[in-house]
């Protein structure tokens, strides 16, 4: 039986769909079976940062409205071999189409064939965010050292918590610029994590390879050099039960002979 | 022993309802007694007030209206009062909770509204955007950067007391401010309350003795 997350931040431009595709990724790289479900209803893009959008046929909506069987509407990631799958949201519908007992219909009907089913939630909290929420067991509120991402965040704790899930919401917070936050020009992690006073899952770097990886279609997960992917692999771990240490916020300094050959590494 | 009992008080008549007495028993010596009491009193004009004593019995409301209907039919008498030695649990708990200090640990997020109608001591964290209400006044031991409402809607007597420095807005009755810690200096013994020309101020707590004697007097009583 699969546990179902939601991915949520209230704010927009955080890293939610970032998030499920690499989670999803990283998750099915670990041999569990997953499913993400975009729920971002007019405004998808899950399928895009996958790279799968060329292979949508159904989407949600056809399949809640019944013009669409489950499994026709369901897209396999041929790159992870029957692990990964994707539940595209649709494009062309407004966005109260969906009712909060569609997807927890959906859900229940996921859930014998997979291990954990990644709901990405729209921005805001709406309806599309209601809907998101009755069909998790659990939530992961993503948010980024800004201020107006943390207060964002906090009310949509207020809300999950209010709703009593199964799991007890967890934090990621994404986005780390380490050089920013080691000088104190915004909040550390310690902060947001007592100020939120909820569970912290993990942290991501900012990388430019995310946005890379974004456009090539290819989750930078895969990549297991990558920082960022270092802080997605190690959620994925978080999730499954071990115990992983944070990463540090250690920046790297060029060292003596880089800087004179002038050889460009990107990796902090 | 006599149901009914007519005494002299230093206040005026009071007419003691024995709680061991049958109420029907009672009802039936009251009017006797008030029909005697009439007969000796007829020359007087003016209107004669008792006081009714239940003792350790609490009337229902269909005993009082059978009282009162009674002592409407003696024109020269009325009652001033009816009282007992005794209230029932719910009163007494509503009591106890409006008159103690309620000590409350919980998170309020961005969005979220906590009112109370007791005094309130907020050990738990006020998040920005949240709202922390109450018709009493508000003690903050913990962390605040939202709102504090004290004396909510009407409640002039409120004061807050804490720092205040991180808080959004102070408000107390109908009065705002909100806060610029540039402006005044906070710390643990600062409280805010409305001062003689009705506006928001700042005080030191060792001079809440003088500004708020009322509030320090039911807190002696509380304890």
């Amino acid at each position: 039986m699969a546990t179902s997350l939601v991915i949520t931040s209230g704010k927009g431009g955080v890293g939610k769909s970032t998030t499920a595709a690499n989670l999803g990724t990283a998750l099915a790289l670990m041999n569990k079976r997953v499913c993400m479900i975009d729920l971002d209803i007019g405004l998808r893009n899950l399928d895009v940062i996958m790279g799968l959008s060329n292979r949508i046929i159904y989407d949600i909506v056809d399949v809640a409205s019944g013009r669409a069987q489950l499994h026709q509407a369901l897209i396999k990631d041929k790159r992870f071999d029957d692990k990964l799958y994707l539940l595209p949201a649709a494009q062309n519908t407004v966005k109260n189409v969906l009712s909060p007992m569609d997807i927890v219909t959906i859900v229940n009907q996921l859930r014998p064939d997979f291990d954990y089913i990644l709901l990405d939630c729209p921005a805001g909290i709406e309806q599309g965010f209601q809907n998101a929420i009755a069909g998790a067991d659990g939530a992961i509120v993503i948010c980024t050292p800004e201020i107006p991402s943390v207060s964002d965040a906090d009310r949509v704790v207020g809300l999950l918590e209010q709703k009593q899930m199964k799991l007890a919401p967890r934090l990621i917070i994404n986005r780390i610029i380490p050089g920013m936050m080691n000088a104190g020009d915004t909040m550390d992690i310690d902060e947001i994590t007592k100020h939120l006073s909820i569970g912290l899952l993990g942290i991501v770097f900012e990388d430019d390879h995310v946005i890379l990886a974004s456009n090539k279609g290819v989750p930078v997960v895969m990549d297991p050099e990558d920082n960022a992917s270092k802080g997605y692999r190690n959620i994925a771990r978080r999730i499954l039960g071990e115990s992983v240490p944070l990463m540090t916020l250690k920046e790297h300094k060029p060292s003596f002979f880089e800087r004179i050959f002038g050889r460009k590494k990107r990796r902090h | 022993m006599d149901s009914v009992v007519l005494k002299g008080r230093k206040t005026g008549y009071e007419i003691y309802l024995n709680d061991a007495a049958n109420f029907d028993e009672i009802m039936r010596e009251l009017n006797v007694l008030l029909q005697k009491l009439q007969t000796s009193e007829a020359k007087s004009d003016n209107q004669l007030a008792f006081a009714l004593e239940t003792g350790n019995r609490l009337l229902t409301k269909a005993q009082v209206k059978r009282v009162r209907e009674l002592f409407e039919r003696f024109t020269n008498f009325k009652i001033e009062h009816i009282q007992a030695k005794v209230i029932d649990i719910a009163t007494a708990k509503e009591a106890e909770r409006k008159n103690n200090i309620h000590v409350e640990m919980a998170v309020i997020r961005s969005g979220q509204e906590l009112a109370f109608d007791s005094d309130v001591l907020f050990l738990g964290n006020l998040h920005q955007g949240g709202v922390l209400r109450s018709h009493g006044s508000i003690f903050m031991l913990g962390q605040s950067s939202g709102i504090i409402e004290a004396g909510y809607p009407d409640n002039d007597e409120a004061v807050v007391v804490g720092d205040l420095s991180s808080t959004t807005q102070v408000r107390i009755s109908d009065t705002v401010e909100i806060i610029n810690p540039k402006n005044h200096s906070f710390d643990n013994s600062t409280v805010a309350l409305i001062n003689d020309l009705h506006v928001l101020d700042f005080d030191e707590v060792s001079n809440l003795a003088t500004l708020r004697p009322k509030l320090f007097r039911k807190m002696e009583e509380n304890q």
